[in-house]
Formats: structure tokens, sequence, C-alpha cells
């Protein structure tokens, strides 16, 4: 089921998806917990902005 | 094995390196105690067996962990305490959510259940997986409602059911 991303999240990247290109354009997010659980996929990560607080 | 009546007397197993099962022949609770579980996933061994259950007249406060290699909560069903027969469910009290750690309660919440013979936890709630699939942006929303850069997902694994009601027949 499709859902945001709310400040806090523990969130997960692995390889369910066809899209690892992560664009962090808004502003800065602030996850709790990222877990890169990736074995067959490569993410790029970036973007104007970036990752904050605790899991930065 | 006797647990005293005081919330400071602790039964616990494994710690949080470990979440083997501690069995134990007999367990009497004589009264307020503390139950602190350290567990590893839905469905795994409970984290306290015993063949014989006895609650006194105080709450059980239970106080569940997972292990520390363990980064979240999976949504399901965790066995707690397996017993000969079916613990009384009202002798146990859950702590408030909130000090459940690694427990994400915006989008997580946990309840004590019975599962058989055993008191468990059930976890309900699934953690965003990224998709990628509105448009590739990673951005905050500011609530969970309102559709926001979409590119995540949850999957929620539902708890086991529990066994049918039987109903006296309606003559």
């Amino acid at each position: 089921m499709p859902t945001n991303f709310i400040a806090g999240d523990y969130v997960t990247f692995d390889d369910s998806t066809s899209n690892t290109n992560v664009n962090i354009s808004v502003a800065n997010v602030n996850p709790e917990l990222v877990i890169f659980n990736n074995n067959s996929q490569s993410y790029s990560v970036g973007g104007s902005f970036g990752i904050t607080g605790t899991a930065a | 094995m006797t647990v005293a009546d005081t919330a400071s007397a602790v039964i616990a197993n494994g710690g949080l390196t470990g979440a083997a099962t501690f069995t134990v022949n007999s367990l009497t609770f004589g009264g307020a105690a503390t139950f602190t579980p350290v567990l590893s996933a839905p469905g795994a061994a409970p984290a306290v067996a015993t063949a014989t259950l006895v609650n006194g007249s105080g709450l059980v406060t239970v106080n569940p962990s997972v292990l520390a290699a363990t980064p979240t909560w999976a949504a399901g069903t965790y066995d707690l305490l397996s017993s000969g027969s079916a613990p009384t469910l009202g002798a146990f009290s859950l702590v408030a959510q909130s000090s459940i750690l690694k427990l994400r309660t915006v989008r997580q919440s946990a309840v004590l259940a019975l599962d058989g013979n055993a008191l468990a936890l059930v976890v309900t709630g699934g953690l965003p997986i990224w998709t990628g699939a509105d448009d590739g942006v990673w951005a905050t929303a500011p609530d969970l409602v309102t559709p926001f850069h979409q590119n995540w997902s949850v999957v929620n694994t539902p708890p086991r059911p529990c066994p049918p009601i039987s109903l006296p027949a309606i003559m």
C-alpha cells in the first residue's frame, strides 16, 4: 500500500523496486533509521538536500 | 520457580544478544512482577515455556524488547509465555506503547493476546519500504493521510488468526 514518508520514520531500501534513484530535492529528510537491505539493486541517493538527524 | 510479589521482581530470557527460550517446569507469579521477554521474530519459539503457570493477585507487567541486532519490530505474533494451558490474559499488563523500544508508534501498535496456550504480543502495522513509484522524490509529508510524494509502501503482515469460537446451538 503506498504511503508517505514522515519525519522519524524507519525506512528500508531493498531489492523490490526498479526505481533506485532517490532524489532529495524538496528539503532535508530526517528519518530515525535507514536500512539498506539491497543485494541485487544499486541505489543512488542524491539531490540538493540530504539526510539529517540520528540516521545521517 | 516463584517470582515475588513486587514489580522489581523480574523474569527474563536470553539477554539482548540472545532470545533463547527459558524453560521452567513450574512458574508462579506471586503477584505483581515484571516480565521482560526478549524476542527475535514473529512465530519464533516462546521467550519462556512452562508446564504449569500460576498467577497471584497482582498484575504482571510485560515489557517486551526485540533483539539488539534486530533494528525494528516486524508485524506478526510473538509468543511470550507458553504454558500447559492457556494463561489468563487479564493477569498481564503491557507497558505503554511509547515505552516499547523500537516500536514505531506512529505506524505500529502492539497488544497482548492469546495464541493457543501462549501469551503473545501481536504487532500490527508496517514500516515504509522505498518504491520510487510516484516520482522518485524523498520528501517529508506533514502527515500520513494526504498523499505526498508517495514513493514508499507498507506491508502489514497480518497476525495469525485466532481459532474460531464455538457458540452454543440455537434451538
